[in-house]
């Protein structure tokens, strides 16, 4: 049986490690900070290596919010769900701060790629 | 008559059901049996009760939380406790001979061996888990689960690829209601019956006299698995004694929790180890929690609105269906401050909306049939025959 092929442009986290830019991990600092609703101390210790679930802490409602969040801020391409869909468990879990800048970075390109 | 034959797992909220089911089904001139621990079956559902013994192996305590805790139970219980009990499993059915098997969504050694010898099987959903099917936009992760379901099918061997074994193609019983579940669609082969609470053995003592009735009642738990979190590092005991502390004017609370985690309560705060959940409900204005489907159930059932915070496994879907339902509100158990704690207690304390909504899932459940309701729907699916 034949799958039928649907062209879906990656999403995966780029396999080559690319540092991400100080001023967007800040930037999802902030909206990291609107969605949980902690205080500037615990915004200021979110890095680049802070996993999402296993040391921020987020559940599912935060995430939620985040996805929205990250819409508003960086347009549709910045799809959190996508980005979630395609992962692993294990990758679930390990998705950190930087992963998100990353996603979010490439994000920007494909949708400048789009117009 | 027919004869059934429960398939458990060593876990306190899935075996009190098991219980009432069991009763239920002993009433209606059925005989009866367990296979499982027997030092965990033995005290919660009575000592007269024919049980096989699977023995027990120590699992690692809960302490991961939300999708972490999904990997943990799956690769560190569900599995391994499916190698493990599969030959006491097959000894307990070829002794006992049951007519159905009545095997917990993730007591899969049941579904194996009733797949195996072509016995009728039933599953039991004793918690949110899969009934909802959390996972149904992860498919990778429902990947996963039936990449786990395939090991245990192979490691038994079974010839093939394994069919869902958390789901019973004959019937499926989720102890819960239409009123939590929201809009999703079962097939017809799932019975949603509610809460099967039975008889338990004789209740703690409770100093009644130290119950004031102008004031309300708020009870605070984290169930049975949750201690080591709620006591570790994120303290929640401390934090809900917090909230409660200044509001002595017009609350009681009553916390349960381990000894000496509170080492000195105010007098309107009253810690214990153990109280009598059953009966101390009706007398409660709102129950803080967890969110384990057992507390929020005999919560429901009494009317008692909900604060929940939920922790791991299915407790974030639980308080999302309280939500949902009116019910109660969910607040974020790792960094809920108490000047937050103590607004949602005071918001549900407020607003008789919370116990409105919760009396329409109370009724809902009484609706549902419960343990009754759930004896005969295996007995038709005994009734229905060889498969």
């Amino acid at each position: 049986m034949s799958v039928p092929s649907v062209s879906v442009p990656s999403v995966s986290v780029p396999s080559v490690p690319v540092t991400p830019d100080p001023d967007l991990i800040a930037e999802l600092a902030g909206l990291l900070l609107e969605v949980t609703g902690e205080d500037g101390a615990w915004a200021a210790a979110v890095t680049a290596q802070s996993r999402l679930e296993l040391d921020l802490k987020l559940d599912s409602v935060e995430v939620a919010a985040l996805a929205v969040a990250l819409r508003e801020a960086y347009g549709d391409a910045a799809d959190l769900e996508r980005l979630l869909v395609s992962l692993e468990i294990d990758e679930l879990l390990a998705l950190t701060v930087g992963d998100l800048a990353r996603y979010v970075a490439g994000a920007a390109e494909r949708g400048a790629g789009a117009a | 008559m027919s004869r059934f034959l429960f398939v458990t797992l060593p876990l306190t909220g899935h075996i009190y059901p098991t219980g009432a089911i069991g009763q239920a089904l002993a009433d209606r001139g059925h005989d009866v049996a367990w296979v499982g621990s027997q030092a965990r079956l033995r005290p919660l559902i009575g000592q007269g009760a024919e049980v096989f013994g699977t023995g027990m192996r120590p699992y690692r305590g809960q302490a991961d939380t939300k999708l972490a805790s999904v990997r943990s139970l799956w690769e560190s219980f569900v599995v391994p406790f499916a190698k493990f009990t599969l030959p006491s499993v097959e000894e307990a059915v070829r002794a006992y001979r049951p007519d159905v098997l009545i095997v917990d969504q993730h007591a899969l050694a049941g579904a194996v061996v009733a797949e195996r010898h072509g016995v009728l099987w039933a599953t039991m959903a004793s918690s949110s888990m899969e009934i909802t099917r959390p996972y149904r936009d992860r498919p990778k992760i429902e990947a996963w689960i039936g990449g786990l379901m395939a090991r245990v099918w192979a490691a038994a061997g079974m010839p093939g690829e394994p069919p869902d074994l958390r789901f019973s193609p004959h019937l499926v019983i989720a102890l819960t209601s239409r009123e939590l579940t929201g809009g999703l669609e079962f097939p017809d082969h799932f019975a949603l019956v509610g809460p099967a609470i039975g008889a338990r053995p004789p209740a703690a003592p409770f100093p009644w006299e130290w119950l004031d009735a102008g004031r309300a009642h708020v009870l605070v738990t984290v169930g049975t698995m949750a201690e080591n979190n709620a006591t570790d590092s994120t303290n929640f005991y401390a934090r809900a004694v917090e909230a409660l502390r200044p509001l002595g004017d017009k609350v009681q609370g009553i916390v349960i929790a381990p000894a000496d985690v509170i080492p000195d309560p105010p007098d309107h705060i009253m810690v214990a180890t153990k109280v009598p959940l059953l009966d101390l409900m009706p007398r409660l204005d709102v129950v803080v929690c967890h969110g384990g489907l057992n507390t929020v159930c005999e919560a429901l059932i009494n009317a008692v609105p909900l604060v929940i915070a939920p922790l791991t496994r299915d407790q974030p879907i639980n308080a999302a269906q309280v939500v949902a339902a009116g019910a109660g509100v969910r607040v974020n158990f790792d960094r809920v401050r108490p000047a937050e704690l103590r607004a949602a207690i005071e918001h549900v304390l407020g607003d008789p909306a919370y116990r409105e909504a919760a009396a329409r899932v109370r009724d809902s459940f009484a609706q549902a049939g419960g343990a009754a309701e759930a004896a005969a729907r295996l007995e038709r699916l005994a009734a229905s025959g060889t498969r």
